[in-house]
């Protein structure tokens, strides 16, 4: 109910439904710090909101909200993925995949395919707009991430929201 | 034998009896599956049935199902054909016959009584959607849903007649005064304090105040940005919903998905 009050307001915004980017930045931040965004049921709706959010202000007709999408990327990326130093390197090789370094993203994306296929969605619809708030460790972050789900079929929706992204990014 | 001739053997002054009722019952499913009546035949049948429906109480089992099946028929979203008007909505025959008040008011009646609740907020919506005579008398409708708001009928017949209340008031009321009559269905919910509620009642809050935002945007999409909703009484229900969303999902936070499972189309 409360993603969906949300996400009306925000196609449709005025009148009684109001709700500005920081009310959403702030209700998705908090309940983000309340639960754990691999195991709770509530992360998809709140990822799927935050896409819609950044779809919706991809539109140049709208206020630019780079501050609150960097705030939002930045706690999903921090919420979702292990913290690990990761090799310098210029271009993503597939031979990365052999490295010992992916086993952690390959044992999330089987805990919470949908988690990560709406993750992914969210960080396709920044590509147009709000690529400027990427920062070289989150790319790092999700780039393992959407490989190791391209190497993995049975994956199912995380699979899927890699191959939307790439996809999604071809276009852009 | 034609069913118009049965009918006419039929007068008023049989009302009382058991058989009059099943005849009653009769004619309105012979109608509501299409069979089209004469208006003077309909309007014979309509004063008729709200004779019994005068003289009856609904808790009784067989009026229970008079009652249904005259609330499904004001209700109704097919049309009755009608020789001088071409196709009509049922709700605008019971206008025409001067009867809408009289429909209204049984269908507040019954909406209290669980088994028939459904087809009466049906029959509500669809009255007050469709009348001009009840249009001219928001205010009443307004006090009268107040009341209901707080009762315990189904969330989802609460619903149905908030979003014909909407409805009604974003087609007939200046867009500089929709707040002020949204204001009563807002003020059933002055006394709840959404920090410490229980989650169902919450719900049940915030799923009034989505009909209210959605049945307005659905009626008259241009006109939200009215002044009335960033000042005064607009504003405070603009910001009380603001509240109410953020209050909730901090105390119930784990009821995102569960909620959105009793939830279909975003109800």
């Amino acid at each position: 109910m409360v993603t969906s009050i949300v996400d009306f307001s925000l196609s449709h915004p005025g009148g009684l439904l109001s709700f500005s980017p920081a009310d959403v930045l702030a209700l998705i931040i908090a309940s983000v710090n309340q639960k754990n965004v691999l195991t709770s049921n509530a992360s998809t709706l709140l990822l799927s909101l935050t896409a819609s959010l950044t779809k919706i202000y991809t539109n140049n007709s709208r206020p630019d909200i780079s501050q609150q999408i960097a705030l939002l990327t930045e706690h999903f990326c921090n919420a979702l993925f292990p913290a690990i130093g990761f090799p310098e390197m210029q271009h993503f090789m597939p031979e990365i995949l052999q490295q010992p370094i992916v086993q952690p993203f390959h044992t999330l994306i089987i805990s919470n395919p949908e988690v990560f296929s709406q993750f992914f969605r969210f960080i396709s619809q920044t590509i147009s707009r709000y690529s400027m708030t990427w920062s070289q460790h989150n790319v790092q972050r999700w780039m393992y991430c959407i490989l190791v789900a391209l190497g993995y079929p049975e994956s199912g929706l995380a699979f899927q929201g890699a191959t939307d992204f790439l996809v999604h990014s071809f276009i852009q | 034998m034609p069913w118009r001739s049965l009918w006419c053997k039929f007068p008023i002054a049989v009302v009382a009896d058991g058989k009059s009722l099943e005849v009653a019952l009769f004619f309105l499913t012979s109608v509501k599956n299409e069979f089209t009546l004469s208006r003077s035949a309909l309007q014979t049948l309509l004063r008729w049935i709200f004779e019994i429906l005068e003289n009856a109480s609904p808790h009784s089992e067989p009026l229970t199902l008079l009652y249904k099946t005259v609330l499904s028929f004001f209700g109704m979203p097919r049309c009755l054909h009608s020789p001088d008007k071409g196709v009509v909505p049922y709700a605008t025959s019971l206008e025409t016959f001067g009867l809408s008040f009289k429909a209204l008011e049984v269908s507040f009646q019954a909406i209290t009584i669980s088994s028939i609740s459904t087809s009466a907020a049906h029959a509500i919506d669809k009255l007050i959607r469709t009348s001009t005579m009840i249009a001219l008398h928001v205010e009443q409708i307004a006090q009268a849903i107040n009341q209901l708001l707080p009762t315990h009928i189904e969330i989802s017949d609460k619903v149905c007649i908030v979003e014909g209340y909407t409805f009604l008031v974003a087609q007939r009321v200046d867009k500089e005064d929709v707040p002020r009559h949204v204001s009563p269905v807002f003020q059933a919910f002055a006394n709840l304090d959404i920090d410490s509620c229980t989650s169902g009642v919450a719900l049940e809050a915030l799923k009034i105040y989505f009909a209210v935002g959605r049945s307005l945007y659905t009626a008259s999409p241009g006109e939200l940005g009215a002044r009335a909703w960033t000042e005064g009484v607009g504003l405070d229900m603009a910001n009380r919903i603001g509240k109410s969303v953020a209050t909730f999902s901090r105390r119930f936070s784990e009821d995102f998905e569960v909620i959105e499972a009793f939830c279909p189309n975003g109800i």
